[in-house]
């Protein structure tokens, strides 16, 4: 009963979440920041982020505090690195701009930003690697600690 | 259960990281936000000549204008150039110099293309240019680096051919050999390294639209100074005060229209 009741909230929760990254990440920039031509340029970059965001909001919710949480986020991690990857080609943004007179194709070199958009990746991957590693570490000084009180009861046991 | 001091250090990391995201994420959409409000503008400038036949040159202008009413700054705008015939002969590449545009400025510059028309008619490539009304390809690349981050490139192509070579072209208006006739006097010198021949047809319009219509033949020779002239059915004493001539000069090497408004 406790389970089911646990997996509900926890439902709830990435509805929740998924709800709220859905507004921030494609309803508001597609409602208010951008509008007309520029809607449409953007949103085959945008849809599959928001999609990203979504998803990983919603699945960070149902695996909070187990063992699938570390693997969740190495694996986000990667999944945006890949995302920028595809997204920017080889590292440049094509768009064709309709004007009055000649169409204007309009070319933004991403390499910098996708710099700084693996560089951080690259730190959101390292932390729950790390924190895989403490987390074995931190279980090692346990037992380490256990056997040491029970050698120190052991040794307390056969006295002098 | 005792907590290590890594948990700390993990902590800072992640919150380095959601710094950094929302970071590049509110510097990314506000630098969107300003481009797509229209705050980020560039124009160019239709191609025109000025011709410089006498000493066999052709100056082919394209203007340039760029305005930053966004937050951040424009660096390195500039424009390159490219010149090609219909046959792929590359006949000229230009770039400008390098501007900076701070927030709230804006940038006037020219992209020129000079052309040595002796030279491209004595090159057998080119040459057929001098023959015909040469179509013109105009590749423009207008380049700069947008807040910081975003270098960004807007490319172009445009179509022309060759401007007039009309040195002193004037014209004026006087009384024809009939009575209800109004003669068109039109003269110029053909300063071009090439001989044209074709129409020069003349359209006089009033308040309430076109009055009269007439046209000529005609053949320039290099260094020949013609006077044409061409009549018009209408008589002059008949004019309204205002009215504007159109002569459009439709020959095998160019094309060309001349206005002018009198009254």
């Amino acid at each position: 009963m406790v389970e089911a009741r646990d997996v509900a909230r926890r439902l709830v929760r990435a509805a929740l979440a998924a709800g709220f990254t859905y507004a921030v990440t494609y309803y508001l920039p597609m409602t208010f920041l951008l509008g007309g031509e520029t809607a449409s340029l953007a949103e085959p970059v945008i849809t599959p982020f928001a999609v990203l965001c979504i998803f990983f909001s919603a699945m960070g919710e149902l695996l909070k505090g187990t063992g699938g949480q570390y693997v969740l986020e190495v694996v986000r991690g990667f999944a945006f690195v890949a995302y920028f990857s595809f997204t920017v080609g080889g590292g440049e943004l094509v768009f064709v701009v309709p004007t009055d007179g000649a169409p204007v194709v309009l070319a933004i070199d991403m390499t910098v930003f996708f710099f700084v958009v693996i560089i951080i990746s690259l730190i959101e991957i390292a932390i729950p690697l790390l924190k895989a590693i403490f987390y074995f570490i931190e279980r090692e000084e346990e037992e380490l600690e256990e056997l040491k009180v029970k050698l120190l009861r052991e040794l307390e046991g056969q006295g002098p | 259960m005792r907590r290590p001091p890594r948990r700390g250090a993990l902590r800072a990391l992640s919150a380095l990281a959601t710094l950094l995201w929302l970071l590049l994420a509110g510097f990314t959409i506000t630098a969107i936000y300003f481009v797509a409000a229209g705050a980020v503008w560039a124009r160019l400038s239709e191609p025109f000549f000025i011709p410089d036949y006498d000493r066999g040159l052709l100056k082919l202008i394209v203007g340039v204008v760029v305005e930053n009413q966004a937050v951040f700054d424009l660096m390195n705008v500039g424009a390159e150039g490219l010149l090609w015939d219909h046959l792929g002969n590359l006949l000229y590449s230009n770039s400008t110099p390098l501007y900076f545009v701070g927030v709230g400025g804006k940038v006037s510059f020219d992209l020129s293309f000079c052309l040595n028309l002796t030279e491209l008619a004595l090159d057998p490539a080119t040459a057929y240019l001098m023959t015909e009304r040469a179509l013109l390809n105009v590749s423009i690349s207008l380049h700069m680096i947008y807040a910081y981050i975003f270098p960004t490139e807007a490319n172009v192509s445009l179509v022309t051919g060759w401007g007039p070579p009309l040195s002193g072209l004037r014209a004026r208006l006087s009384p024809g050999p009939l009575p209800d006739t109004t003669r068109v006097m039109v003269a110029f010198m053909n300063s071009a390294p090439f001989w044209f021949k074709g129409k020069v047809k003349a359209y006089l319009y009033g308040d309430g639209g076109l009055l009269a219509s007439g046209e000529t033949q005609v053949t320039a020779h290099r260094d020949e100074e013609r006077h044409l002239s061409v009549l018009l059915p209408i008589n002059m004493d008949n004019l309204p005060e205002h009215y504007r001539l159109v002569l459009v000069f439709d020959t095998n090497m160019f094309y060309f229209t001349w206005e002018w408004e009198y009254g």
